[in-house]
C-alpha cells in the first residue's frame, strides 16, 4: 500500500477477506448472543481486528497506521453492515481517529491515534445535542473559558457510539465565540455516561453528561476558528460510514430475499414467479447497483477534497450517498420483510436486525431530509438569495 | 468532471485533446439557433435538417465512430466514445434520430451474422447515411415480441411475406427494414422467427404514419402483402432470426447513453434550475425559496449524479468483461424513471405557464424544454426499447435467477 492507496485488486482482496473473517468470527449467532451484552462487542473479535490491520487502513503512518486512503477502509465498512456486525470499529478507528488526525494540534494525534491503531485504547466522538441531531446548529456541550488557557465543559452529548466502551472522548462543544475540541478520557471527573437503549441492539449509543470537565490547553484539538471545519468533516466521514453500512445491509438483505422467494411455494409456484414479488427485487437491484456508486462516489469526494472545511463537491457526494443510500436501505429491508410475509415479523428471523441497524444509520449523522436540502443549499446557494432577482 | 473518464481510461490526458477538439467542433459547427429553426418544423424540414446534420457529423468521424476503419469507422475506442457523446450533449447537440436503427440496430445484427457479401452489400451504405428501419412489434407482439405473426413463406430462391408492423419510426424515408418474420409454424415461438433485409420500395409495402399523442408523426404501421424478398436477404441461419435480434443490444448503445445521461444533467436538471429561478408560488414567493422544493431539487440533484455514475460503473464493466449483460436494463429503468420524476416535478412546479400549447422542437427528444411537453414525451421512454415490466422481469429472473411466471395452458411456448 502506498499514499496514492490500493489498487482495485487489493481493495477487492480486503474485501472478501473481511467477508471471510465476518462470517467465521462474528456469525449471526454471536450477533444474536451480544444483543443483550452490556458491554456490547466481543473484544476477541476487536483483537482480531486490531491484528488484521482495520483499526489503521486510513491513519497516517506517522500515527502508526497503513497510510491507505478511506476509500480503501470503505469495503471493510460495508463488510461490517452486510454482517451487522457489533463493534466499535467504525466510532473509534474510522470516526474519532479521523477527528484526531484532521485536528489542528497535532499532539494528540501523535499520543492517542498510534494506541487506536495498536488496540490498546479506544476513542468515540461526542457532539450531538438533544434529539441526537448533529449539526454545527446543535451541537450539545457548552464550553467556557477555563484556566491557563484551557477549558471548562458543560452539558449533553447523546447518541455517543460506543461510548462505555471508550477510553478517550473527542468532545465538540459550543461556546459564544464558536465551536471548539477536546481530548478528554472517559474517567475524568465530571463526566458520566448513560447506555441509550435504541431498538438497533448491534450499536451501543449513549450519552454523556459533563460537568465542570476542565480541559487544559494541550487538550484542545481545535479552537474556535477550526472547531467547526473539523465538525463538518466529522460529520461527513461519519454519514459517509453509515451510508456505507447501510449499502453492505442493502446488499446482503436482497441476495437473502431472493433466496427465500425462490425457495418459498405458495400456490403450486415459488412466491418469486410472482410479478409482485419478482417487480419490487428488481427495483431493489436496482437500488443497490444506484447506491453501489454513490457510496463510492462519496469516499472518492472524502480523499480527494482537502477535508476542511468543507467543499461544495464533497458536500453533494456526501449528502447524497447518505440521504440516498442510507434511505435505500431502510426501503429494501422493509420490502424484505414484506416478501418474507410472517416470517419475517419474528424476532427469531434475522430481517429485524438489519431493517433497525438501517435505520439507525438512517437517523444518525444527518437526517435524510437534512441531507437533500444541504445538496439544494450547495446548488442554489442559501435559501432566500436565490430565485428573488428574477421573480421580483 | 473529466476525473471519470481518467476512471475509465488508461489516460486521462489523451482524452482531453479528444474532449478539446470535440468541443470546439461543437461550437463551429452547431448552429445556435437549431433549436428556434427546428420548433415547429415539418416532416420535410425535419428530414432536410437531420441530413444536414448527419453530413456533418460524418466529415468529423462522429457519425460511425466506433466502426473499424475499413467499414469507414475511425475505431474509436469505448472510453473515446463516451467523451464524444458527452461532449456532443454538451454542447446541445441535435439529436440524430434518422440514422438510429441503421447504425445502433442493423449494422451490429449484420457485423454479427452476416456473410461477406452481405456485409459488403449493406455496411457501405449504411456508412454513406442509408435510412434503415425496423420491423419487429407488431399490433399483437408488443412486450410478447416473440409472438409476433407476420409470415415468411419459402418459395424457391424468394420469400413471400405477409403481416403487419408497428411503430416503425422513419419507414417513409427508409430504403431498407429489418424484419422478423415467422417461417416455422410449428416450432416453439422464438424458434421458428427469421431476420430479413426488406427493401422498403418492394411492391406491396404500405407505409401509414401514426401520429404520437404530442401530434408528431415519429413513427408508422407497415403493411406487407405479398413482399417478395430475395433468400440472399436472410441474415443469419434460417428459423435463427431471434438470437439474430438480440445480439444487436450491443456495448455501443449502452455509450450511447452517456450522452443520454449529460443531457440529462444540462438540459433536464440544470435547465430546470435556471427556469424555475424565475418561477413563483402562487403567493408570488419564489419557488426556489421552498423548502419542499428545495429537498425535492436536492434529492433529484443528486440521482441525476448517480446515473452519470452509475453509466460510467457500466461502461467500465464492458470495457473490462465485454457485454453490458442485464444491468443494462436496470439502467434503463433508472433513467426512464429519473427522466420521468424530474419532468414531472419540473412540470408541476412551473404551473399554468407550463401549460401553453407550443409546436415541438423536431431533432429533440423529450428535452424541448418544455416540461410538461418532456413530461408526457418521457413515456416513450419507460414504454419503448422494452417496457419497464418486461424490463424488470429480466432483473428478476436474469439478475437474480428467480423463476419465469408459468405460461397459462394451451399458450405456445
Amino acid at each position: 500500500m502506498s499514499a496514492a492507496g490500493m489498487s482495485s485488486i487489493e481493495r477487492a482482496e480486503l474485501c472478501q477477506t473481511a467477508r471471510r473473517v465476518l462470517v467465521d468470527r462474528a456469525p449471526m449467532g454471536r450477533v444474536r448472543a451480544l444483543l443483550d451484552d452490556p458491554l456490547g462487542h466481543d473484544p476477541v473479535l476487536y483483537a482480531d481486528l486490531v491484528r488484521l490491520g482495520w483499526t489503521g487502513i486510513h491513519v497516517p503512518d506517522a500515527s502508526g497506521g497503513s497510510d491507505g486512503l478511506f476509500a480503501d477502509v470503505a469495503g471493510v465498512l460495508t463488510e461490517l453492515g452486510r454482517a451487522v456486525t457489533a463493534t466499535p470499529l467504525v466510532s473509534s478507528a474510522i470516526i474519532a481517529a479521523n477527528a484526531l488526525v484532521l485536528a489542528p494540534n497535532t499532539v494528540a494525534a501523535a499520543t492517542v491515534v498510534p494506541r487506536i491503531v495498536d488496540g490498546t485504547l479506544m476513542a468515540t466522538v461526542a457532539f450531538a445535542g438533544p434529539g441526537g441531531h448533529c449539526s454545527a446548529a446543535t451541537v450539545g456541550p457548552r464550553w467556557t473559558a477555563g484556566a491557563d488557557g484551557g477549558v471548562v465543559i458543560d452539558g449533553e452529548a447523546t447518541f455517543v457510539l460506543d461510548a462505555a466502551a471508550a477510553d478517550v472522548l473527542v468532545v465538540f462543544a459550543a461556546g459564544e465565540d464558536g465551536i471548539i475540541a477536546a481530548v478528554v478520557d472517559r474517567t475524568d471527573g465530571g463526566i458520566t455516561v448513560v447506555p441509550t437503549a435504541t431498538l438497533d441492539q448491534t450499536r451501543r449509543p449513549a450519552t454523556v453528561r459533563f460537568d465542570r470537565v476542565a480541559v487544559r490547553s494541550e487538550g484542545l484539538l481545535a479552537g474556535p476558528v477550526d472547531g467547526t471545519g473539523l465538525l463538518e468533516a466529522t460529520v461527513d466521514i461519519g454519514a459517509t460510514a453509515m451510508a456505507l453500512d447501510s449499502f453492505g445491509i442493502a446488499e446482503v438483505v436482497v441476495e437473502r430475499t431472493a433466496d427465500y422467494v425462490k425457495q418459498r411455494f405458495q400456490f403450486g409456484r415459488s412466491i418469486g414467479s410472482f410479478q409482485a414479488i419478482k417487480h419490487r427485487l428488481a427495483d431493489a437491484v436496482m437500488l443497490v447497483e444506484t447506491s453501489r456508486v454513490a457510496v463510492d462516489n462519496a469516499a472518492a469526494a472524502i480523499d480527494l477534497e482537502s477535508p476542511t472545511p468543507s467543499s461544495r463537491e464533497r458536500t453533494i457526494a456526501v449528502a447524497t450517498a447518505k440521504a440516498y443510500v442510507c434511505d435505500a436501505a431502510v426501503t429494501i429491508c422493509g420490502d424484505s420483510l414484506q416478501s418474507h410475509g410472517g416470517i419475517g415479523f419474528t424476532w427469531e428471523h434475522d430481517t429485524h436486525l438489519y431493517l433497525k441497524r438501517a435505520m439507525l444509520n438512517q437517523a444518525m449523522f444527518g437526517v435524510s431530509s437534512w441531507q437533500r436540502r444541504r445538496v439544494a443549499d450547495a446548488v442554489l446557494g442559501p435559501i432566500g438569495q436565490t430565485g428573488v432577482n428574477r421573480a421580483g | 468532471m473529466d476525473a471519470t473518464i481518467a476512471a475509465i481510461g488508461p489516460d486521462g490526458g489523451e482524452f482531453d485533446e479528444l474532449r478539446n477538439s470535440v468541443r470546439r467542433w461543437c461550437a463551429a459547427t452547431i448552429p445556435p439557433d437549431w433549436r428556434e429553426q427546428q420548433r415547429g418544423a415539418d416532416h420535410h424540414g425535419y428530414i432536410e435538417f437531420q441530413r444536414w446534420w448527419r453530413d456533418r457529423l460524418a466529415e468529423a468521424g462522429y457519425f460511425i465512430p466506433h466502426w473499424p476503419r475499413e467499414w469507414g469507422g475511425v475505431e474509436m475506442s469505448l472510453p473515446e466514445q463516451v467523451v464524444l457523446y458527452e461532449e456532443l450533449s454538451r454542447g446541445d447537440a441535435p439529436r440524430l434520430g434518422i440514422t438510429q436503427v441503421s447504425v445502433f440496430n442493423a449494422a451490429p445484427a449484420i457485423i454479427h451474422a452476416g456473410s461477406p457479401a452481405q456485409k459488403q452489400r449493406y455496411l457501405p451504405a449504411i456508412a454513406s447515411g442509408e435510412i434503415w428501419c425496423q420491423g419487429f412489434s407488431e399490433p399483437n407482439a408488443g412486450s410478447d415480441l416473440a409472438g409476433l405473426q407476420t409470415r415468411a413463406v419459402r418459395d424457391g430462391d424468394h420469400y413471400v411475406v405477409n403481416g403487419q408492423k408497428i411503430w416503425t419510426s422513419m419507414a417513409r424515408e427508409a430504403e431498407q427494414c429489418i424484419l422478423l418474420a415467422r417461417t416455422d409454424l410449428d416450432a416453439p415461438k422464438n424458434k421458428g422467427i427469421s431476420f430479413f433485409v426488406m427493401d422498403m420500395r418492394s411492391p406491396g409495402v404500405e407505409v401509414r404514419p401514426i401520429k404520437n399523442l404530442v401530434g408528431d408523426s415519429e413513427f408508422c404501421e407497415t403493411f406487407m402483402t405479398d413482399v417478395v424478398i430475395p433468400a440472399e436477404n436472410l441474415i443469419g441461419p434460417e428459423h435463427g432470426g431471434w438470437a439474430v435480434s438480440q445480439a444487436t443490444l450491443g456495448s455501443e448503445r449502452a455509450v450511447a447513453l452517456i450522452g443520454l445521461a449529460e443531457l440529462l444533467r444540462r438540459n433536464g436538471r440544470d435547465f430546470l434550475l435556471t427556469a424555475a429561478a424565475a418561477w413563483t408560488m402562487p403567493d408570488g414567493s419564489p419557488v426556489l425559496d421552498d423548502s419542499a422544493v428545495r429537498e425535492a431539487i436536492g434529492g433529484l440533484y443528486g440521482e441525476v449524479e448517480i446515473l452519470r455514475l452509475v453509466l460510467t460503473r457500466m461502461v467500465t464493466n464492458l470495457l473490462h468483461h465485454g457485454g453490458a449483460g442485464p444491468e443494462a436494463s436496470v439502467v434503463k429503468i433508472y433513467y426512464s424513471e429519473l427522466l420521468q420524476r424530474l419532468m414531472r416535478f419540473a412540470s408541476e412546479l412551473h404551473g399554468p405557464a407550463g401549460q401553453l400549447l407550443r409546436p415541438g422542437v423536431s431533432s429533440s427528444g423529450w428535452e424541448t424544454h418544455d416540461f410538461a411537453r418532456d413530461f408526457i414525451h418521457s413515456y416513450s421512454w419507460t414504454i419503448g426499447g422494452g417496457t419497464n415490466e418486461i424490463m424488470r422481469n429480466i432483473v428478476g429472473e436474469q439478475v437474480l435467477g428467480l423463476a419465469r411466471e408459468p405460461r397459462p395452458e394451451g399458450a405456445r411456448r
